[in-house]
């Protein structure tokens, strides 16, 4: 009964700081904001160990960093793909297109299965930065060693940067372990 | 010098088929700063760019489908910044190790950043030694996998910040990639824009609420309901949550996780006697391992919370002697 009044609180407390994005050039970046959640990759590596199995702390840090670069490794490529092309948003098929390009061909046809059901499930008139955000989730469904999340790649794009802003409270509402 | 540069020059047009200027070198390497910085993008960088991405897919006759090979390393503050280079690197000892090692001379040879030429300089000393040393064999290694087109997984040698280390040979598709990813590494760095080490806790009130939580023997919460269910492995489909129901659940496993992470440092004294207790459970960590029940809490908790849902309180109550037996185990 006590502390029924704090944890409401606490919850909003930390979905408002969650909400605003503080980065660019100048102040630190904070650590969540170059770190996909280290709940969620706990949740996934659990998924592939024994029932008793358990996954020490510095295991699940390297994983975190690993996805995380691995994000930022295929984003990076697509992002210059855009800005060759004059196009101002990453969608879907620049990832995949940016996977191909750095050699990871058999990520190409399942991502390509899961990208085409996401669109027609979503519909035409969603924003092309949430399939980007799909073909992302599939990636974390299909192999071990990605995450479920909104992804945190490079924000030097404004559209995709909005479309993480629009997702972030969703993300936030629905994940019930929230770092 | 110039010999070793006219070398590298050749190799550069080799390995690309594209770039006949002396000049394209330095609009290669240049590019990818100001794209990564968001500034407006020269011409001829891009029209290179271009060129070696028609021409990268089509280079090597067999395409390499392996994965980067991720080295499991533990992540220590001083050397972080090395950590993620080598986890996306791949080793593959190939014919075309040479050839990388000229990409890495040139590179250093016109890379415009101060910090990141420094660490190149240091490579750039290996790679003229092992150049002076086998300079016919370099090109005899340059020019024998093309005409055969059999080679399987072509792999580029790439240079590390660590002189002291053996080579790394990757994936050529993505030693651009890579190259243009320690830029941008360096160039966070630079800025101060990386984060170094882990903090405890994000959010200090969460982190103040957790310490004046009550903790039973052992270090656990008191008062916490979904603690009392066992843990299941594999819940089933995830059932829908009302939002107080979802408030409830998400909260104790923040707190929980909250404190896992201010547990080792113990950075605040609130009151000696949760100090003391703090300092107590580390001790006891150490000597016998108590890291596991900690690490138990979260998974115990999310479970917990399932279960409150969908099974009754008898079962609670028998998974509960089940997590107390494990922990006797562990």
């Amino acid at each position: 009964m006590a502390e029924a009044p704090a944890s409401p609180g606490g919850g909003g407390g930390s979905h408002e700081s969650g909400s605003p994005r503080g980065g660019g050039g100048g102040g630190s970046v904070r650590e969540q904001d170059r770190f996909l959640p280290i709940a969620n990759i706990s949740r996934i590596m659990k998924k592939a160990i024994p029932a008793n199995g358990k996954i020490a702390k510095d295991a699940k840090e390297t994983v975190q960093e690993c996805v995380s670069e691995f994000i930022s490794f295929i984003t990076s490529e697509a992002s210059d793909k855009c800005q060759r092309e004059k196009r101002k948003t990453i969608n879907g098929d620049d990832l995949l297109w940016a996977m191909a390009t750095l050699g990871f061909e058999d990520y190409i046809e399942p991502l390509k299965v899961y990208l085409q059901k996401y669109r027609e499930m979503e519909g035409d008139s969603k924003l092309t930065a949430k399939s980007s955000d799909g073909s992302i989730k599939k990636d974390a469904l299909g192999h071990v060693g990605a995450s479920s999340s909104a992804a945190e790649g490079m924000g030097q794009q404004g559209a995709y940067n909005q479309g993480m802003g629009y997702m972030q409270p969703q993300y936030h509402n629905g994940d019930i372990s929230n770092v | 010098m110039m010999s070793f540069r006219s070398s590298s020059h050749e190799g550069f047009g080799f390995g690309h088929a594209a770039a006949a200027a002396s000049g394209a070198p330095l609009p290669w390497w240049a590019g990818p700063a100001p794209m990564l910085s968001g500034e407006p993008l020269a011409l001829s960088p891009e029209a290179h760019c271009r060129d070696g991405r028609i021409q990268a897919p089509q280079g090597p006759p067999v395409p390499s489908v392996k994965a980067p090979v991720l080295a499991p390393q533990q992540p220590p503050p001083l050397p972080e910044r090395g950590i993620p280079e080598l986890l996306n690197l791949s080793v593959d000892p190939q014919g075309k190790g040479k050839k990388g090692s000229d990409h890495s001379a040139t590179i250093a040879l016109q890379s415009p950043f101060a910090i990141y030429n420094a660490h190149f300089e240091l490579g750039l000393g290996q790679s003229m030694i092992s150049a002076d040393n086998s300079y016919a064999d370099q090109h005899y290694g340059l020019l024998s996998p093309y005409p055969v087109g059999a080679t399987p997984g072509g792999r580029l040698l790439i240079p590390l910040n660590r002189p002291t280390e053996a080579p790394i040979y990757v994936n050529a598709k993505q030693y651009d990639a890579i190259m243009r990813r320690r830029c941008a590494r360096a160039k966070a760095e630079r800025e101060n824009r990386l984060v170094k080490g882990r903090k405890p806790y994000l959010h200090e009130s969460r982190h103040q609420h957790a310490l004046r939580r009550p903790r039973g023997s052992g270090g656990r919460f008191l008062n916490t309901k979904k603690e009392s269910s066992g843990k299941d492995a594999g819940g089933g489909s995830k059932a829908m949550f009302s939002n107080p129901l979802m408030r409830q659940v998400a909260s104790p496993s923040s707190e929980i996780q909250q404190s896992d992470l201010g547990n080792p440092s113990s950075v605040s004294s609130l009151s000696g006697s949760e100090v003391s207790s703090m300092y107590d459970h580390e001790d006891a960590g150490h000597c016998h391992g108590l890291d596991h029940p900690f690490f138990t809490r979260l998974p115990s908790i999310m479970d917990g919370g399932e279960h409150g849902v969908i099974v009754g309180n008898p079962f609670k109550w028998a998974a509960a002697s089940e997590v107390c037996c494990d922990l006797l185990k562990a």
